[in-house]
């Protein structure tokens, strides 16, 4: 699983790295994703980190399928 | 420092829109850039408070820029000092401190201030706001062994407060002038999504009631309401607003209604002088007419726009904004233009009964807003919908389909298909 943050529209809330902090982490007011790969495991927490994002700049992959926001 | 100076950009508050608009200007210039902010702080970031407060994260992480960012950029970053008045013509601002200071080009980037309560008891301790670091620590302080507290208002901070004193295990009153959560923008049902919510917490919510006094000695013990309902409490937090006009300003001569009038390029009446963030009222293209957004990414994107405009380029701020908001399990979107004008259809996608509920706003055939109760992945198709402004006409039913994508409504397929129709 792969997570992409907006840097560009990123408030810098943190409420992603309360979610998840192994994931996300916010530095000098913007967040960032710590790892390249994530491990499955995390899944449910990154979606929730991704639904709760007040600017909605999370976005989810899962190998070439956008899960979030998810594409029908 | 001499009594008198000369900058090329002076740029009036520390925040998130005056700290931007530097470093924009800084990306582009070398010239001489001076910040004047009555604040005591380098730029932290408001909207980590809540966090702050609840201790999640340190004092040390709610700060953004330390002092070395702004000696590394050459930005004079002159604290605790206000502007007391400003020569247009002269093109000056004359500070608290005695100084003097001559620019070339000026930023009003001076932010909102929360507006106080001045009923009978207003300056007893436990009474709290939440917009400074200070008032954070306040609340901090405050709810500290206290068992029971009341918010006054109910928009973004009212919630925040209630947020706050609820995951400190408080028994919260919330009070409320308006007769339900945000009548401009929600609907009864969507607003009732809020009190269900809110409701299953046990916060207590009075409607179309205002605080009348405050009671205690030294320290607020019980709040009086209007309509004559009485709570004991320890904290009382107020959320009712902010006031965006620092005095200065209103006598410049600059046009100011709300906020100080700009164009769509955020420069004022005067050609040397922008203005950016909560205290702008800007033209907004979007809609055609003046608006004012007092949010983060809102000041931040108008603190690039100015900055850059300030180095003499020419960059309009069309920016469609959007905030999510959550209500303990519930998610409360709003998304651009949520007046209700007398030409404003509303499209309802969904219903309390399915637990998300949409409605989209439109003007002119196009949709023009949203507020969105747990649908906020839908956010951002809808301000793309927005900033491409499509042609919706055709697709009504569609829209109001809770499992209609709206994301297809953007490719280039169904767009053809739209303007073939």
């Amino acid at each position: 699983m792969k997570v992409e943050i907006d840097r560009e529209g990123c408030i810098g809330n943190g409420n992603c790295e309360s979610v998840c902090s192994e994931v996300f982490e916010v530095e000098g007011g913007k967040g960032a994703v710590k790892l390249k790969e994530i491990v499955q495991d995390r899944l449910s927490e990154v979606l929730q980190a991704a639904q709760d994002c007040p600017v909605q700049v999370i976005t989810v992959w899962e190998g070439s399928k956008r899960v979030y926001p998810p594409k029908k | 420092m001499s009594k008198s100076s000369q900058v090329d950009f002076l740029i009036v508050g520390g925040g998130i829109a005056g700290t931007t608009a530097a470093e924009t200007i800084r990306a582009r210039s070398e010239r001489r850039i001076m910040i004047v902010t009555d604040d005591r702080h380098t730029l932290y970031s408001r909207v980590r408070l809540p966090d702050y407060i609840s201790g999640k994260i340190s004092r040390e992480k709610v700060f953004i820029k330390d002092e070395s960012w702004y000696l590394d950029k050459g930005i004079d970053l002159l604290r605790e000092v206000s502007v007391e008045a400003l020569s247009l013509k002269e093109q000056s601002a004359h500070l608290s401190n005695g100084m003097t200071i001559r620019y070339d080009k000026l930023l009003l980037a001076t932010g909102g201030f929360a507006r106080r309560l001045r009923c009978p008891g207003f300056e007893l301790d436990g009474i709290c706001y939440l917009r400074t670091i200070e008032d954070a620590e306040c609340i901090q302080q405050a709810i500290k062994s206290t068992k029971k507290a009341v918010v006054l208002g109910g928009g973004f901070i009212g919630l925040e407060l209630a947020r706050c004193f609820i995951q400190g295990g408080l028994e919260t009153v919330m009070v409320m002038m308006e007769p339900q959560f945000w009548p401009s923008a929600l609907d009864k049902e969507s607003a009732a999504m809020i009190e269900d919510t809110l409701r299953q917490k046990r916060v207590i919510i009075h409607y179309s009631d205002q605080m009348k006094e405050f009671w205690g000695n030294g320290h607020v013990q019980r709040v009086l309401l209007a309509s004559g309902k009485s709570y004991g409490c320890e904290v009382v937090g107020i959320g009712i607003g902010i006031d965006t006009l620092p005095p200065f300003i209103k006598t410049t001569g600059l046009q100011w209604k709300r906020g100080v009038l700009t164009d769509e390029c955020l420069r004022t009446s005067d050609f040397h002088v922008y203005a950016a963030g909560d205290v702008a009222e800007f033209y907004d293209q979007g809609n055609g007419r003046p608006n004012q957004i007092g949010n983060w990414s809102n000041a931040a994107e108008q603190g690039k726009i100015a900055g850059s405009n300030m180095a003499s380029e020419r960059n309009i701020f069309k920016s469609v904004t959007s905030y999510v908001i959550r209500v303990f399990g519930l998610s409360v979107g709003f998304v651009g233009d949520t007046t209700f004008m007398p030409d404003t259809q509303v499209i309802r996608r969904g219903s309390a009964t399915d637990e998300s509920y949409v409605r989209l706003f439109i003007r002119d055939g196009v949709i023009k807003g949203a507020t969105l109760i747990n649908q906020s992945h839908e956010i951002r198709s809808i301000v793309e919908l927005i900033k491409r402004e499509v042609k919706i006409e055709h697709y009504r039913s569609n829209l109001s389909d809770l499992e209609f994508d709206l994301e297809s409504l953007l490719s280039s397929n169904f767009q053809q298909g739209a303007s073939s129709y």
